[in-house]
């Protein structure tokens, strides 16, 4: 006696003549890369968020994030990265209406729709550029550390330790994102000429004067143009806390992974999109090749939804 | 020879025609109103990001319209809305461990 389950055909369900998910096999499997996908970015961004809730101090992406390509240096906060995000969700309009487009089977739209995604992916891509730039001009990038901040020294055991040319480095390669601390109840603003809101700006007479190379309690070192270490109230410069120089390894690193996949994501498009205007795909009657390049680019925008919160506004 | 749907697929018919399958079609409509939201979206947090001091309620907020667009993206632009039930939880429910990973990173970041 057979208890196999039959489908409306009669036959049983194990003969291969359903689906077991309802969709291709190609949509499925592109549905659990994503979703591994989804686990891979999950992890950085988790590793970046347990950075930024177990710190004191973290840069303020309104200060770090101001610029404006070739309009402002500064003084337009978040403008930018604005900019970006309207781009690449416009891209993935352009996506869906291409995934349309097939369904309708017109090769005409689908080309059209395909071009205007990756011209939208193509100026997230320039615009990435041009912030990146940016930021390491400022002295911010994945490899910055306390190493590259200290005058090299000979221990006890006429070892050398530190950076050969600190100085020069230091001189040439300046941070000045503020952050905020707090020390003993009031909020300081450490670091940077604007003083942040809400707190107040360590000055001069506020400063505890100690005649030794000061590293105060934030990891922020206090030096002179030529690099030597002062007392806070002649610096002229502030090395950038821990804080910061994790933020630039992560920033770089998760945005960075970020527009590989549009990269990759672009390549793909490139492809789908010279078989489409070889007519492949309207010989074969189907445009499924097309809404499987949207899932992953639609996929890489929903990323950069949470890049975006995470490291900008947050 | 047989009507199998395998052969189907090897004569080059569309595999999820030769399965009978509906495949997921979204109106322009739609598509254009899920963009529109997701635009409005994006500036109300803009607003939040200039007019809201920072602190636990703004991250909040940032979190709840963030995952708001991210259900947005995945329900129409990628048509998961219309897909079988159990390809959607197939794909959805594992995203439970990255919610317990987010529980543990803020409950091991309080102390």
């Amino acid at each position: 006696m057979s208890t196999e389950i039959t489908t409306e055909h009669g036959g049983s369900i194990w003969d291969g003549r359903k689906l077991a998910l309802g969709a291709t096999y190609g949509k499925v499997m592109m549905w659990f890369f994503l979703l591994s996908d989804a686990f891979t970015f999950s992890a950085f961004l988790t590793a970046y968020g347990f950075f930024r809730f177990s710190s004191t101090t973290w840069p303020s992406p309104e200060v770090v994030f101001q610029s404006f390509p070739g309009l402002a240096d500064h003084g337009w906060p978040l403008v930018f990265v604005g900019v970006m995000t309207f781009i690449l969700i416009a891209s993935s309009l352009t996506m869906v209406l291409a995934v349309e487009a097939g369904h309708r089977k017109d090769n005409k739209d689908v080309i059209k729709y395909m071009w205007l995604t990756i011209i939208g992916g193509g100026m997230f891509l320039g615009c990435q550029a041009f912030e990146w730039s940016h930021l390491i001009h400022q002295g911010l990038w994945i490899g910055v550390s306390e190493k590259d901040f200290q005058p090299e020294i000979e221990a006890a055991d006429g070892e050398h330790h530190g950076h050969d040319n600190a100085k020069a480095w230091i001189a040439e390669r300046r941070i000045f994102y503020p952050v905020k601390t707090v020390i003993d109840g009031v909020e300081w603003n450490i670091g940077g000429e604007e003083k942040l809101e809400g707190t107040k700006m360590l000055g001069p007479d506020h400063f505890p004067v100690t005649e030794t190379p000061v590293l105060d309690a934030n990891g922020v070192a206090y030096m002179n143009s030529d690099g030597d270490f002062v007392n806070p109230g002649d610096a002229e410069m502030v090395v950038p806390s821990g804080e910061t120089m994790m933020f630039g390894k992560l920033f770089f690193f998760i945005t960075g992974f970020h527009g590989f996949h549009v990269f990759t994501g672009l390549l793909i498009l490139v492809i789908v999109l010279m078989m489409v205007s070889k007519g492949l795909m309207a010989r074969r009657g189907h445009y499924e090749m097309v809404e499987k390049v949207g899932l992953y680019w639609h996929f890489v925008d929903l990323v950069w939804v949470f890049v975006f919160t995470l490291f900008y506004l947050i | 020879m047989s009507d199998s749907p395998h052969d189907m697929v090897n004569d080059g018919e569309y595999e999820a025609e030769a399965y009978g399958l509906h495949v997921p079609h979204s109106k322009k409509k739609e598509i254009m109103i899920v963009f529109v939201v997701l635009s409005i979206v994006t500036a109300i947090e803009f607003v939040f990001a200039f007019l809201m001091d920072p602190g636990i309620a703004r991250t909040v907020i940032f979190l709840v319209l963030t995952v708001f667009k991210a259900a947005g993206i995945v329900l129409y632009f990628m048509h998961m809305k219309h897909e079988l039930k159990r390809l959607m939880y197939s794909v959805i429910l594992p995203l439970i461990f990255i919610v317990y990973l987010v529980a543990l990173i803020i409950i091991e970041t309080q102390g």
